[in-house]
């Protein structure tokens, strides 16, 4: 019982940091229908903009503000600099320059930052659980709650917030809201501004505990399968989706590996478990229906 | 004022569309352009309103002036905000996936005056179908209500000019004759000046001062609503009744090819 608790509650955890790094991929994927490859690498330079922070010894209440505005520009200065100059192409070919996006972000920070990994902690209470026998341990629950309380404040926003509300009307349509003199330019350079943000908070709570090292993006290839399983446009989706997984993958490695005697088996279940859900609902879980009058 | 000359208009560099528009639209009227599926009405909206390069085309000759300035270069967004157009799409300028009062908020989100819900309590009056629906995604309401929102959103980013592309597409006869009402009190109370392309032509008719009527690509008639419906042309073919009340005779070849020619 106590070994059951603390497989899910760590799956639970892990999935909930998953799925603040899908959350930064489907607010991007809603509005211009392009996937961004360089999501890992958004989430690793987060981590390293905290550390900059960190290392010049700044309390948190500067390091936080200062960090997130920091990836903020970066999103916002990707999209006004490379991808407003593609707008009207195809999705795909915009997809295909966020990896080339990733490459170049790889090779920046490892000229800038470095090879070595650097360590990073947050400076904050210790929370650590200890309960019906299963441990968590602090940097493990702030984690889970700093990515929670983020999408809980992201979902608000994007629901009621005239900003929010703005985004989902361009994602719905860029021609209707250009027509109504929406300034539909500005609200995708702001869209990956904030899908920064959030990919870069992504990347704290990553490395937070552990490491950041230059290439710490791979992270951002976990959650493609959170994504799929929730559904490309939907931010909900994307957090029920990361959770999911989260709870597969610690559910596989503590007791399918051992029953299988198939050591990193955990690496495949979340593909295995997407491939199921997509037989059944091929627009995941939540995918957006397409309102179709007929 | 509008004026549009001699506009020549390719898609993909290869496929010509408009080939020397010149129409003219003045302050608090209501012209009407006619004419078939592929004459050129909604890319000559298209090009009025700048999103033309969204579609791939491009101006090759002729200019718009509004207010006496040249716009063919433009920003769509600069020209829906300075010259206050909204430009009506036919496929509706709604959000599918908002509900009606976001839909609404989204298009007076560009405002800075503080008059928005009073605009929003004009739209309900205008139409008080969409009072009912206010929760729920615009998407599932009606043909009708999506109509009357497609309009209500255009009213609330406080334009001077409407372009209207088809607002009677796909609506009962009896929900048309309610939209053209709503246009023409539009017009008069709250002086915006519409441009208002339709193949509905009867109807548009009713409602406009002036009238275009266009034809692969180039304007064939223009004249005042008497003209229009004085002409015997016009009458046979966009209103459907044979001139001198005679019955139609497809054996007179010759009249046969020149339906054909309207109809495009």
């Amino acid at each position: 019982m106590e070994y059951l608790v603390q497989v899910l509650g760590s799956g639970l955890l892990q999935g909930l940091v998953y799925s603040l790094i899908a959350v930064s991929l489907v607010l991007i994927y809603k509005s211009s229908e392009v996937f961004n490859f360089s999501v890992g690498e958004f989430c690793t330079l987060g981590a390293i903009f905290f550390f900059v922070f960190q290392s010049l010894g700044m309390p948190l209440w500067v390091s936080i503000p200062g960090f997130l505005l920091m990836a903020a520009v970066f999103g916002g200065l990707v999209e006004k600099l490379i991808i407003d100059r593609l707008i009207g192409r195809n999705p795909m070919s915009i997809t295909l320059v966020t990896i080339g996006i990733s490459s170049i972000l790889i090779g920046c920070m490892l000229i800038f930052f470095g090879a070595n990994p650097e360590t990073i902690e947050l400076p904050v209470p210790d929370l650590t659980l200890d309960f019906a026998g299963a441990l968590f341990i602090s940097s493990q629950v702030w984690n889970g709650l700093i990515a929670a309380s983020a999408m809980v404040a992201l979902l608000l926003f994007h629901k009621f917030s005239t900003m929010g509300i703005l985004m989902r009307a361009t994602a719905d349509s860029q021609v209707k809201s250009i027509v109504l003199g929406i300034n539909a330019r500005r609200i995708l350079t702001m869209t990956w501004g904030i899908s920064g943000m959030v990919a870069a908070l992504g990347g704290l709570v990553v490395a937070n505990g552990s490491a950041v090292s230059y290439d710490m993006g791979v992270v951002g290839l976990a959650a493609i399968p959170v994504v799929l399983l929730g559904g490309l446009e939907s931010i909900p989706g994307a957090i029920l989706g990361g959770m999911i997984i989260g709870l597969v993958e610690t559910t596989t490695t503590f007791y399918l590996e051992p029953w299988l005697e198939l050591p990193g088996f955990q690496a495949i279940a979340p593909y295995i478990v997407l491939l199921l859900v997509l037989m059944v609902r091929p627009q995941g879980l939540f995918g957006q229906e397409l309102i179709e009058r007929v | 004022m509008i004026e549009v000359e001699g506009l020549r208009v390719v898609y993909r560099d290869v496929i010509s569309v408009l080939h020397g528009v010149s129409v003219k639209l003045e302050e608090g009227q209501i012209t009407t352009l006619l004419g078939a599926n592929g004459a050129g009405k909604t890319t000559l909206l298209r090009t009025l309103s700048g999103i033309l390069q969204i579609y791939d085309g491009q101006v090759l000759e002729g200019s718009v002036k509004m207010d006496g300035v040249e716009v063919t270069r433009l920003n769509p967004v600069v020209i829906a905000r300075r010259f206050g157009i909204v430009y009506i799409v036919e496929e509706r300028t709604i959000f599918p996936q908002l509900n009606v009062v976001e839909n609404l908020k989204c298009a007076a989100s560009s405002r800075r005056d503080r008059n928005v819900a009073r605009d929003m309590q004009r739209v309900f009056n205008l139409f008080p179908a969409l009072g009912n629906r206010l929760q729920g995604k615009s998407g599932y309401l009606s043909g009708g209500e999506q109509q009357m929102l497609s309009i209500g959103n255009a009213l609330m980013t406080k334009p001077r000019r409407f372009f209207l592309d088809e607002p009677s597409l796909g609506l009962a006869p009896i929900l048309v004759r309610d939209m053209f009402k709503v246009i023409k009190r539009i017009n008069e109370e709250d002086g915006i000046s519409m441009f208002l392309v339709e193949q509905n032509a009867a109807a548009a008719m009713k409602v406009a001062h002036k009238g275009y009527v266009m034809e692969n690509g180039r304007v064939v008639f223009e004249g005042s609503r008497q003209e229009l419906e004085g002409n015997e042309d016009i009458k046979e073919f966009y209103l459907g009744s044979g001139g001198k009340g005679q019955k139609k005779d497809y054996r007179q070849s010759k009249r046969y090819k020149r339906r054909k020619r309207w109809l495009g």
